[in-house]
């Protein structure tokens, strides 16, 4: 034993370390069993209250699950940088935009800061950017500069108002980062209601309160725009002047059509002259006019409806004030069919959701139906008092996002600052806008641009699978080298538990996070840890069997074994390195187990094995029989 | 118990045979690779999964047929069981709205079989850029961090041979997901993120088992000055035969391990693992140390050994 001193200390002190690494673990997981334990929700929360220090601490220490273990969203966020500098641009012309929409298709495919890819377009057209942007005389360089600094902070602040919803929503250990310049990472454990935090984190939360235009006028500019439309179904390109003979011909049609009374007119004629509107039963995909209550659309139509308002050509025809905007819940449901009523809203705000300071939610007096009330500063309170003095009896919508909440008639002037969000569906999703109103609006749009969600129950499945895994693994080979290498193999079984213990060990300490590709990591590395002494044994057989003395043919099977494990490992652990630098979340993981399994092996195989060998050898308790 | 103890076969005379051999399998993926391509999942291409589970099993032709009439265009598969059913459809950003639609149409059309969205990954074409290139970056940063390393503990053609021998495995392997990619329903064998780190974990296991060879030879030609290379060559790879075969041995049993058992997001992984230590196994012995006799012979000379 003499010899093997600082060996057999070296293995002691890495035992102990590994158990104060797994302490944590075995602690937070007595503390979850005694809560599941108490029967009364009083015992469990003064159990709790005296352990709170602890629990809390084992919490933080503990090996952590991934969210693929444990069931959770992973989502990125992606802040519209470019939506922030087209509205800081002066000067916008046809040009800007033309570059701005090319930027905007480039931004999708790459990853690129987007101020450097606005002023690649710009210069490959020779046009400074200082003819949009900041002082005149400012260079190129400077107002990338600049721009870049401004796209960064707004991620930033971005990030923090999603950090507070995220806090506000109650999520244990969020973690929330930028990356890059224009994205945020948002790893949410244990979430089960995806679609609400989705809305969460994505609401830009752009309160608006906004006129209602008379019904007539609307009326009007729809119909201007379903006449215009029998004419072009489809945008008509470039020059319009230029009319070819097929549409001359249509349109001579249409007036014929036209001209016949409407009580005459066949299906396909009401139809034809009716792009925009709904004339029967199957055209309900369009919007729908009801003389007494205004104007519907099904969820069906929403986005065709919308998409042909929003077509350039026919936003031209509009009144440049003018609007349209659905409700955020159908007004009225039949037959499994959703009605949404379309306003047409002043474009300009009479307030913003900047004014808004208090925001809280609750249920109306009067219905008890879920509503948010909000309190203004002094200037909002000012500007409302005026606008709701100056439009007594007329509509004011709540656009939250560019849908309305609600568009109640003022009945008086309004002089406290107080105005209330109803038309909400549940008390949830008033809870989520008093989070996302308090919180504060996002600088820019965010988008979803990845999203990997696993369900708890997966996350559980996935856990028994991997457990089943990592047993049956160390099962087949632990098996296999007894059968094998007989006494040996037992070593090289000792030195494989060893190994497991060393890598959960070292995960839990630094805190890694342990996902489904890092337990097959593990998987794998019981399969390879095993080398090591297979090259060892291996080895020795050899040498034994060239007739060297047992004790000789150990030692030389070390030596020897030696320098072909450190090569084999030294390679092993630079590719799990670089798989570590490229890969993302769970892949990560499995880069981890694979190093720490592989560096932990080089102890282990070469170690641990050894000193238990040399204790055999002193006590005589070892033949060339115990290589099996 | 023993095997391979005093194996003795003429590997480097069959060493052209292999060339051959290696020749085949690399054309023939090869040619794959560039008729039919890769099935490539949604990390590099972008899209969107959504996995739902049923509470019973379900005829996957009426899923299909009930989804696709409601406009949702792309892939319907069962995933791992017959209760799971994975849909793969475009990216949007509206994630919500593609889920919401699916729910309901599902809840609808099979009233009496329950069922949950379980899983849902979304990828934007941004993102699946940005991960195709840090796949190739990490597989061509393996290779010349190798290429060095050998090159410094062994020689240049050593290094070069065993980079060779990793192209090989890694482009059969690549072959097969290309020839059989979309071919089980089981296993749908697409090039994703863990696809990457599969060829990552070959290459690494691929270089290891030529490093051993290699490590063995270095030895022998130390010992062994007078006799020709082609039997010190030789002889070290069947005196390393016997480790060669039981590490390969263990570490499949592991792979096969988690192809069984370690569910369908790890299947294709554990594929590439399996096919990657046959292919790799057989490398090492038929690749890479004849290469590099046949280079030293070409050129002539005696080798200059490191370490």
């Amino acid at each position: 034993m003499q010899k093997n001193r600082f060996q057999l200390v070296l293995i002691v002190l890495l035992t102990l370390l590994s158990a104060w690494f797994l302490y944590p673990t075995f602690q937070d997981a007595s503390h979850t069993a005694k809560l599941k334990s108490f029967s009364s929700p009083e015992d469990s929360l003064a159990y709790v209250r005296e352990n709170r220090k602890s629990i809390e601490r084992a919490q933080e220490k503990r090996l952590k699950l991934g969210l693929d273990l444990q069931g959770g969203m992973h989502v990125v966020l992606e802040v519209d940088v470019l939506e922030l500098l087209e509205n800081r641009a002066r000067n916008r012309d046809a040009q800007f935009d033309s570059v701005m929409a090319i930027v905007r298709e480039r931004a999708k495919k790459e990853s690129g800061e987007i101020p450097k890819m606005l002023a690649e377009e710009f210069q490959k057209r020779q046009v400074r950017l200082s003819r949009y942007y900041y002082d005149i005389r400012d260079s190129d360089e400077e107002i990338v500069e600049k721009l870049s600094r401004e796209a960064i902070d707004a991620v930033e602040r971005a990030k923090e108002i999603i950090r507070n919803r995220v806090d506000q929503y109650g999520v244990a250990e969020p973690s929330i980062l930028t990356q890059g310049g224009r994205r945020i990472i948002v790893e949410l454990p244990g979430v089960s209601d995806k679609e609400r935090v989705r809305k969460l984190l994505k609401g830009t939360a752009k309160l608006e309160f906004k006129l209602v235009r008379d019904a007539e006028i609307a009326f009007k500019v729809l119909q201007d725009i379903n006449e215009y439309l029998t004419r072009y179904p489809v945008m008509p390109s470039g020059d319009t002047s230029q009319v070819d003979s097929a549409a001359i011909l249509a349109r001579t049609q249409l007036d014929s059509i036209r001209a016949i009374p409407d009580s005459l007119k066949t299906k396909e004629q009401r139809r034809l002259v009716n792009p925009l509107f709904a004339v029967d039963e199957e055209t309900i995909d369009k919007i729908i006019i009801d003389p007494r209550a205004g104007f519907f659309v099904t969820d069906a139509g929403k986005s065709t409806v919308m998409s042909l308002l929003n077509r350039p050509d026919v936003k031209a025809r509009m009144p440049s004030d003018l609007e349209f905007a659905y409700d955020a819940r159908p007004a009225s449901e039949n037959d499994g069919l959703k009605f949404y009523r379309l306003y047409a809203l002043k474009k300009e705000p009479e307030l913003t959701g900047s004014v808004v300071t208090e925001a809280v939610a609750t249920f109306s007096v009067d219905q008890s139906l879920p509503e948010v009330n909000m309190k203004m500063n002094d200037e909002g309170t000012k500007i409302w008092a005026r606008t709701t003095g100056a439009n007594i009896g007329k509509q004011i919508a709540i656009v939250l996002d560019g849908v309305v909440y609600s568009a109640p008639v003022v009945q008086s002037k309004i002089p406290n600052g107080n105005s209330v969000i109803n038309g909400i569906g549940s008390i949830e999703e008033a809870k989520d806008l008093e989070i996302i109103l308090k919180a504060g609006a996002l600088p820019a749009p965010v988008q979803i641009t990845e999203e990997r969600t696993v369900g708890a129950s997966l996350g559980a499945d996935s856990v028994r699978a991997g457990l089943l895994s990592v047993t049956l693994g160390f099962a087949v080979v632990a098996i296999f080298m007894l059968i094998y290498y007989r006494t040996a193999g037992i070593l090289a079984d000792l030195a494989l538990v060893f190994n497991i213990l060393f890598v959960i060990a070292f995960l839990a300490g630094f805190s890694a996070t342990l996902t489904l590709p890092g337990i097959a990591g593990l998987v794998l590395t019981i399969g390879m840890a095993v080398d090591a002494n297979v090259l060892i044994f291996e080895r020795i057989r050899e040498e034994s069997a060239r007739g060297k003395t047992l004790k000789l043919a150990i030692e030389i099977g070390y030596e020897k074994a030696f320098s072909a494990i450190l090569d084999s490992h030294v390679t092993t652990f630079g590719a799990g390195a670089l798989l570590y630098a490229f890969g993302i979340g769970p892949i990560r993981g499995f880069a981890v187990t694979l190093m720490i399994g592989v560096a932990a092996s080089l102890f282990t195989a070469i170690v641990v094995t050894k000193v238990v060998l040399d204790w055999m050898m002193e006590r005589d308790s070892i033949t060339e029989a115990s290589f099996g | 118990m023993r095997f391979l103890e005093k194996a003795n076969f003429n590997f480097i005379g069959l060493r052209k045979k292999g060339y051959i051999f290696s020749a085949i399998l690399v054309g023939i993926g090869l040619l794959s690779m560039l008729v039919r391509g890769f099935q490539l999942g949604i990390d590099f291409k972008g899209g969107i999964e959504i996995v739902v589970k049923f509470q019973d099993p379900i005829n996957i032709g009426e899923v299909r047929k009930t989804l696709s009439a409601e406009g949702i265009r792309g892939q319907i598969k069962e995933y791992g069981s017959a209760q799971e059913v994975i849909i793969t459809t475009d990216f949007s950003g509206e994630i919500n709205d593609i889920q919401a639609l699916i729910e309901r149409i599902l809840r609808r059309d099979f009233p009496n079989n329950p069922s949950e969205v379980i899983k849902v990954d979304a990828v934007g074409p941004s993102i699946a850029s940005d991960l195709k290139w840090s796949a190739v970056s990490a597989l061509l940063g393996a290779l010349v961090m190798i290429l060095l390393y050998v090159g410094i503990r062994f020689e240049f053609k050593f290094a070069t041979a065993g980079v060779i021998a990793i192209f090989h495995d890694v482009l059969v392997v690549a072959g097969l997901f290309s020839l059989l990619g979309g071919v089980f329903d089981v296993m749908p064998l697409e090039i994703d993120q863990s696809i990457i780190a599969a060829f990552l974990t070959i290459v690494g296991y691929s270089i290891t088992d030529t490093v051993v060879v290699y490590d063995r030879i270095r030895e022998d030609l130390k010992i062994r000055r007078s006799d020709p290379y082609e039997k010190v060559f030789n002889d070290s790879l069947n005196e390393t035969l016997s480790r060669t075969m039981i590490t390969s041995g263990t570490t499949l049993l592991t792979a096969l391990v988690l192809f069984l058992f370690a569910g369908p997001t790890i299947r294709g992984f554990a594929f590439a693992i399996v096919a990657g230590i046959l292919i790799g196994t057989y490398s090492s012995i038929f690749i890479a140390a004849p290469i590099v006799l046949d280079w030293q012979q070409k050129t002539g000379g005696k080798f200059k050994l490191r370490g």
